[in-house]
């Protein structure tokens, strides 16, 4: 419990050298490929614009943040649990660093967010290339690919933590927190990991519902 | 033209940051004031809704069942007599909200450069504000002052008002 101040702090530092993570959501309707290809424009110079702060700089203030959480809590769930809950402090910030500049057209549907964290967000904040996939036919869910990972760039998980940790899981937490600011409550997870030997990172979203703008109600009759 | 007050509300009507330049009547109740303004603009927001026709920005289109919340509102500003609104959304639900002498033009620009230059760079990345609650930071404020200044120096806005009230609008000028 008394860690939480210290996280807090941390997780906006990483936040402000923002060449952390990631994402958020707004995204356009489905205009699919050309609309893919001009979101990684959009990315790819919100990247250029932003200011860059040195990869392995990242990801060693990364590492030594799991380093130390996997020090204070017993479990590697439990670590997960944690990075996903500074992801999602982060996200809650982030999502408006993120609207104010990348300059990504709005968002119409839930689906369509997908491919703005996909190409403008991962590339704004990570410099990787995420890519979308297995979307649900009722565009509630969606995966998000990426093979790079800048945060796992120096890491190896230890044979008794490859079934259990997330070395990631942050990313998750920041999608989450980002889109709930935009009303949607979601759950994201890592489905896959590079670090566990899988072939790519895979992300999963799903929505759980989405957030209403309710009228602030009058004290007065 | 001239710039009066400002207004930064979140999502749940809560006002963040208040600022007055220049107001030749005072307010009686400032907090009913800023009430009064979040109903209108919430109403505003919602008969822009109902009003639109359905290939509105803010409706769904070649999407599939679920489409977005009720995003940022599309309304921009409303001209009286005596002043004119200006406002700004944001899909995170901040309400930007300026008031000016009438004719000032379309200045959605200038509230989302208070967007992204003062709330996200002075208020979001500082470590030790809580999100929702007001912005006491000097730094917001003056950061505020500057976006708008700078507005000033491109159209040659804060000029003394004609009809007497030089003086007035001259010291505030100033004190920006």
């Amino acid at each position: 419990m008394s860690e939480a101040p210290r996280e807090r702090l941390q997780a906006s530092q990483t936040e402000r050298n923002s060449s952390e993570k990631v994402p958020r959501p707004v995204a356009t309707s489905a205009g699919a490929a050309a609309n893919a290809a001009a979101l990684s424009k959009i990315g790819e110079q919100a990247f250029q614009r932003g200011e860059l702060v040195n990869s392995e700089l990242a990801a060693l203030t990364y590492g030594a943040l799991v380093r130390q959480l996997v020090l204070d809590y017993a479990h590697p769930q439990q670590v997960n649990e944690q990075l996903d809950r500074i992801g999602y402090n982060i996200g809650l910030r982030l999502v408006d660093d993120f609207l104010a500049r990348s300059a990504a057209p709005p968002c119409r549907s839930f689906a369509a967010s997908a491919e703005i964290i996909a190409r403008v967000a991962f590339r704004m904040y990570l410099g990787v290339n995420a890519k979308v996939a297995h979307i649900a036919s009722d565009g509630s869910e969606y995966s998000i690919l990426f093979d790079s990972n800048p945060l796992a760039e120096f890491a190896e998980l230890p044979e008794p933590m490859k079934g259990s940790l997330w070395y990631s899981n942050v990313i998750c937490g920041v999608i989450r927190g980002a889109l709930e600011m935009v009303q949607y409550s979601v759950q994201a997870r890592f489905e896959r990991d590079i670090l566990r030997g899988d072939d790519c990172n895979e992300i999963r979203v799903s929505l759980v519902r989405e957030l209403e703008e309710r009228v602030p109600t009058d004290n007065e009759i | 033209m001239q710039i009066y007050n400002f207004y930064l509300f979140n999502r749940h009507g809560n006002c963040l940051f208040y600022r007055e330049w220049q107001r030749s009547r005072a307010g009686t109740d400032s907090q009913q004031e800023q009430q009064n303004l979040v109903g209108l603009l919430f109403a505003i927001k919602q008969l822009c809704v109902s009003v639109a026709p359905v290939n509105d920005d803010s409706l769904p289109r070649g999407t599939r069942a679920r489409h977005m919340p009720l995003g940022p509102s599309n309304f921009r500003n409303y001209t009286t007599a005596k002043y004119q609104l200006h406002y700004f959304e944001s899909s995170t639900g901040l309400r930007f909200v300026l008031t000016t002498s009438p004719n000032a033009g379309d200045l959605t620009r200038l509230l989302q450069r208070i967007y992204k230059e003062a709330y996200v760079e002075c208020a979001v990345r500082n470590p030790m504000y809580r999100l929702g609650s007001a912005i006491v930071s000097d730094t917001f404020r003056k950061r505020v002052d500057s976006v708008v200044r700078s507005l000033a120096v491109e159209t040659n806005v804060l000029r003394p008002a004609p009809d007497g009230q030089g003086g007035s609008a001259r010291s505030s000028t100033k004190s920006l």
